[in-house]
């Protein structure tokens, strides 16, 4: 199948366009913001449509909600604990649940500590629409591979679109450059939350604002802030 | 001369347009994601006309509230100036139709969709304003939907004239108003066999008027909606595409 197979992919589609009519025979995937509608493929939310090479189509969006999907990782924030779970607040229309042993080395006798307001960096295992998804900080061998509770650091939100910039591979320009001449942590959730941590607050503060003004730059823009904010912080130390 | 609003039905003589014909439209503008905390929100000016338009999510809602299998759709309307009345809660229910009718609300069950309309200034046809400015809301939410939809309203003016899109002079002096919203269905060439006229989703009428006047206005509505939906996707697809790339 050819990459255009339709003339509506990499443009701009609205909710309720018809996208292409639906062959006969074959198969097409369809992923997120696209659905099946008397013979069409519509679609359902706005941005642009993609497709992969093998032939998947999906719709990139902005948005500021963020909807549970299975195996997203996400940055929550705890905010109540029922029993076995903990409640965690991460921006979707319900509180996710985090089971108190789905960390590593979690046992009945060893619970995490956790309070209401701490940072954890999790992966979504359920996501219906029914009911309230599920959240995990070990991965299926039972290592935490990264996630867990964040300490200290600093969080920040944005859209979804600059998530999924930031986790892109390779990294986007901004992170390559802040990453020549800084040291510090990052972690990016695709439910809008970032958490930047360093050894000096300047550096975190420094971190979140070139991230957040990247958004909308190009690979040579996005250099030249992070430039211009290094020449910055330099000034007003030395 | 400025025309200025008149006391009612006696101010023929000003509901003469002076900048426009009768078949024309104010100048459209759209902006979008102006509120910082809302999900999703749209300033709609027609003309003079401004109103703002901010959606909340969906989100968790009372229990009492809730619905097992959709999302209910609540709308709040805020005058410009005094405390929301009658007015406020008919206009609150026609968009609250409106936005039922073309939101998947079976996408996410449980939870509520807050539409918040402000209006910022009246200068006629606050109802389609608004009606417009919760569409370009909704998509800048991304909330899902099937189809999306625009609105106008056109006047039947003393001695049987129509205009489209009265202002707020021409408004008072009008014999009877109808207010349309009109589905939009855009079909790009590999489905070019889908593409559908727009069809009328909802209709407002103030005033007493014949049927065949009645029938010219919705007529006119609908083609003046034709313009308006040309102009909403061309403002959409500006703010979607600076901002994906």
């Amino acid at each position: 199948m050819s990459a255009s197979h339709t003339s509506a992919v990499g443009k701009v589609v609205l909710p309720g366009d018809n996208l292409l009519s639906l062959p006969d025979q074959g198969v097409i995937r369809v992923g997120a913001g696209l659905r099946q509608s008397e013979g069409y493929l519509q679609s359902i939310k706005p941005g642009v449509l993609k497709q992969t090479k093998s032939g998947k189509y999906w719709i990139e969006g902005r948005q500021k909600r963020y909807i549970p999907a299975v195996d997203d990782v996400v940055v929550g924030v705890v905010s109540d604990r029922q029993g076995d779970n903990f409640a965690v607040d991460i921006n979707g229309p319900f509180p996710a649940a985090l089971p108190v042993l789905a960390f590593e080395g979690a046992t009945r006798r060893n619970r995490p500590n956790l309070q209401e307001g701490d940072l954890v960096y999790a992966r979504v295992t359920t996501a219906y629409r029914d009911a309230d998804p599920e959240l995990s900080c070990v991965d299926a061998s039972g290592k935490s591979a990264g996630f867990g509770p964040l300490k200290d650091g600093y969080l920040f939100t944005c859209t979804n679109a600059l998530c999924r910039q930031l986790l892109s591979s390779p990294p986007p320009a901004v992170l390559l450059a802040l990453g020549k001449s800084l040291q510090f942590e990052i972690v990016v959730g695709m439910n809008g939350r970032v958490w930047v941590n360093s050894p000096n607050c300047a550096t975190t503060v420094l971190v979140s604002n070139a991230v957040l003004n990247s958004e909308f730059l190009s690979q040579a823009q996005a250099e030249l802030l992070v430039k211009k904010l290094l020449a910055q912080v330099q000034q007003t130390q030395g | 001369m400025q025309p200025t609003a008149g006391p009612g039905p006696s101010s023929e003589a000003l509901a003469k347009r002076s900048d426009r014909t009768e078949l024309q439209l104010r100048v459209l503008t759209c902006e979008r994601s102006l509120l910082h905390r809302a999900d999703g929100s749209a300033k709609w000016s027609q003309g003079q006309t401004s109103v703002l338009a901010a959606i909340y999510g969906p989100r968790l809602t009372f229990a009492k509230k809730e619905h097992p299998e959709t999302c209910v759709v609540e709308v709040l309307v805020r005058p410009k100036t005094r405390l929301p009345g009658p007015t406020e809660r008919q206009t609150e229910s026609l968009i609250r139709q409106c936005v039922e009718g073309v939101v998947l609300t079976a996408m996410h069950p449980r939870t509520a969709i807050l539409v918040v309309i402000q209006v910022v200034q009246n200068d006629g046809c606050v109802m389609a304003c608004a009606l417009n400015a919760v569409a370009a809301a909704l998509v800048d939410a991304g909330i899902p939907m099937h189809q999306n939809f625009v609105s106008v309203t056109s006047a039947l003016m003393p001695g049987a004239s129509v205009v489209i899109d009265p202002d707020l002079a021409e408004e008072q002096a009008a014999e009877a108003l109808v207010c349309s919203a009109c589905t939009t269905c855009r079909s790009w060439p590999e489905a070019s066999a889908a593409q559908k006229g727009p069809a009328v989703l909802a209709v407002y009428t103030r005033g007493a008027m014949p049927v065949e006047d009645y029938l010219t206005l919705v007529e006119l509505n609908r083609q003046g909606c034709e313009r308006v939906a040309q102009f909403s996707v061309m403002a959409a697809e500006k703010s979607l595409v600076g901002k994906s790339r």
